[in-house]
């Protein structure tokens, strides 16, 4: 087959015009000749790149005709500061939209505080990247937090987004300068800089619902059924993708996507039924660490195989029933990597000022664990709800396993400017009863 | 590993994999809204299947495996499948699709959306009714007012030169 036969079949082939004796011949060909096997998968790969990037244009044009119409209706204008909670469902059909957009040279925005256990994966490109503080971020980023991590990132043109755990978001902008936030998957938090009506609104988008908005404070969570929106204090416009029925939803609303219309209800119905717990971050009463047996009670929180090893505790003061608690450590000075065990203490009779290798607490229960890269300014958090039960006083121990030579972690203490923190959540007594 | 949590690593790896996974539908079935149907019901069972996936193994033959499995389903579904021949050749051919870098997928697709940035006003046409609206044969060639004798061609031609561009794009950007 002459290299003129083979290109005229391949291009029969894209088109699916091809009838099973020249199929045949076409595969004979490819299997036998390396540098036609080469061709067939050089076009269908640029075969489908264009077919997804030829939907992405069709997509960008699409919203940029949305935010054009959007501009001009009345609601927009009225919009001043906007509180709103929107609930997005949709995990599967999200997917359809996982074709990465082109960043652009300039940043778009930067990761303020990274936080939790598992890493922030940023994809840009086709190509993963760990998240930390102070990460830029570009056109067109698809950002994804972890079962167990958190990410608050700031967009340059005032919009702020906090991505709960379990999330995914791609952040966008059109030709002409909109921002498109788009929520695939998880649960985030949006405070939105208010913004001159002359100016589009940020268009956040869920796998079926759109929501407008030029000046808000609002969560994203994708369930995998449907999208909810709930609308602290302002107005928005919240539309169902496929039948195109909008609605207006003011303060104290919500409105969820579903089989049927929209309907707007009174958001203390919803709230009434949800379990509401209240949050409390307890800074630590006490902590220091021993290194190689001597004691050290400054701003830094050092952990090192059988090195070094750092002493917490905490004073927990509420009575409510606590439903959650979390441990919260900031890397300062030297990163590093390995696996951390965040054992219970046994006993609360020490202090940072007084700690010896004989009264240092023992620990006892591996309570939490956390295996992987500490970056720098990077928070890790581990979850110590099966520790912290109730009112009182909580020590651990930290240690890390052995590693190579230089394997250890410092984190800030007290004295620093990045502490420990227990962030326990709560249900406050009156609630109970 | 909780299910809910390997579901979520499987939604990670085909949003990493997506284009690869959609390429061995395409060579399959050559049809990009057909391809897209079936890569959505790939996507459900690649997540109803994520405790089966062995993490140690790669996971992109995994997850061709079962695109392969969901157009076979399909052309059953169909009673419409092709013979038994050029089934075989198809699956054959998609098996072959995917065999290249993965870094070639990641560079060109950069270097696409740059050359399709330059494409002439007539090309970015055709380009759109056909790679977006999956319009062909007679009826892409009445929207795209260009002879129906000439559409494969002209096709190839706008192939020829998006890949003429990004092999410059690629080489100027090493």
């Amino acid at each position: 087959m002459t290299e003129k036969e083979f290109e005229k079949m391949l291009a029969s082939y894209l088109e699916g015009e091809m009838d099973e004796h020249d199929l045949w011949s076409f595969q004979k060909a490819i299997k036998e000749i390396p540098a036609y096997r080469r061709r067939f998968q050089e076009e269908l790969r640029l075969h489908t790149l264009m077919h997804e990037a030829a939907k992405e244009q069709v997509a960008h044009k699409k919203l940029t005709s949305v935010s054009l119409s959007a501009t001009r209706t009345q609601w927009g204008r009225r919009i001043s500061a906007v509180a709103v909670c929107l609930i997005v469902g949709g995990l599967l059909a999200g997917m359809v939209w996982f074709n990465l957009l082109q960043p652009q040279d300039t940043g778009f925005g930067v990761f303020l505080n990274v936080s939790g256990s598992e890493p922030v994966k940023v994809v840009r490109h086709g190509q993963m990247t760990i998240a930390q503080a102070g990460t830029v971020i570009y056109r067109g980023d698809l950002i994804t937090s972890g079962q167990r991590s958190r990410a608050t990132i700031e967009l340059n043109e005032g919009t702020n987004l906090v991505l709960e755990e379990a999330s995914v978001v791609l952040v966008d902008q059109t030709p002409d300068a909109q921002t498109i936030i788009r929520l695939d998957a998880g649960h985030a938090l949006f405070e939105v800089e208010k913004r001159d009506p002359s100016i589009s609104p940020v268009l956040v988008q869920t796998a079926d619902a759109t929501v407008e908005v030029f000046g808000t404070l609002f969560t994203l969570e994708a369930a995998l059924e449907n999208t909810r929106l709930k609308v602290y204090e302002g107005l928005v416009e919240f539309k169902q993708i496929n039948d195109g029925q909008a609605v207006k939803v003011g303060s104290e609303k919500y409105s969820e996507t579903g089989s049927g219309p929209l309907v707007v209800g009174d958001l203390s119905e919803l709230i009434s039924h949800e379990p509401q717990s209240v949050e409390l971050t307890i800074p630590a009463s006490d902590d220091a660490y021993l290194d190689y047996n001597k004691a050290f009670n400054n701003s830094t929180l050092k952990v090192e195989g059988k090195r070094r090893t750092f002493y917490l505790k905490f004073h927990v003061p509420v009575t409510g029933q606590i439903t959650g608690a979390r441990l919260q450590l900031t890397q300062m000075i030297d990163p590093g990597s390995g696996t951390l065990r965040f054992h219970s203490a046994s006993d609360n009779n020490w202090s940072e000022d007084q700690l010896t290798p004989q009264n240092a607490p023992k620990a006892q229960t591996e309570c939490a664990r956390y295996v992987g890269v500490v970056m720098p300014r990077q928070t890790i958090e581990v979850d110590v709800s099966n520790r912290v039960r109730g009112k009182g006083f909580y020590s651990f121990v930290v240690t890390m396993d052995q590693g190579n030579t230089g394997h250890d972690i410092w984190f800030g203490s007290s004295e620093s400017p990045f502490p420990p923190k227990l962030i326990i959540s709560y249900m406050p007594e009156d609630d109970l009863n | 590993m909780h299910n809910k949590e390997q579901e979520f690593e499987a939604f990670l790896n085909i949003t990493e994999n997506r284009s690869r996974i959609l390429a061995v539908i395409i060579a399959m079935v050559q049809d990009f809204s057909v391809a897209e149907d079936l890569f959505q019901e790939t996507v459900l069972q690649i997540l109803k299947s994520s405790h089966l996936y062995d993490k140690d193994r790669a996971f992109l033959p995994w997850a061709c495996g079962i695109a392969r499995n969901v157009v076979k389903r399909h052309w059953r579904k169909l009673k419409k499948q092709p013979v038994s021949m050029a089934q075989e050749i198809l699956i054959n051919l998609a098996e072959l699709a995917v065999e290249d870098d993965p870094d070639l997928w990641r560079e060109e697709r950069v270097a696409l959306h740059h050359c399709l940035k330059k494409m002439p006003d007539r090309f970015q046409r055709l380009f759109i009714l056909r790679y977006a609206h999956n319009y062909k044969g007679k009826e892409l060639s009445e929207r795209a007012d260009i002879r129906a004798g000439s559409i494969r061609t002209t096709l190839a031609r706008l192939r020829g030169k998006l890949r003429q561009c990004i092999s410059m794009q690629i080489e100027v950007s090493q």
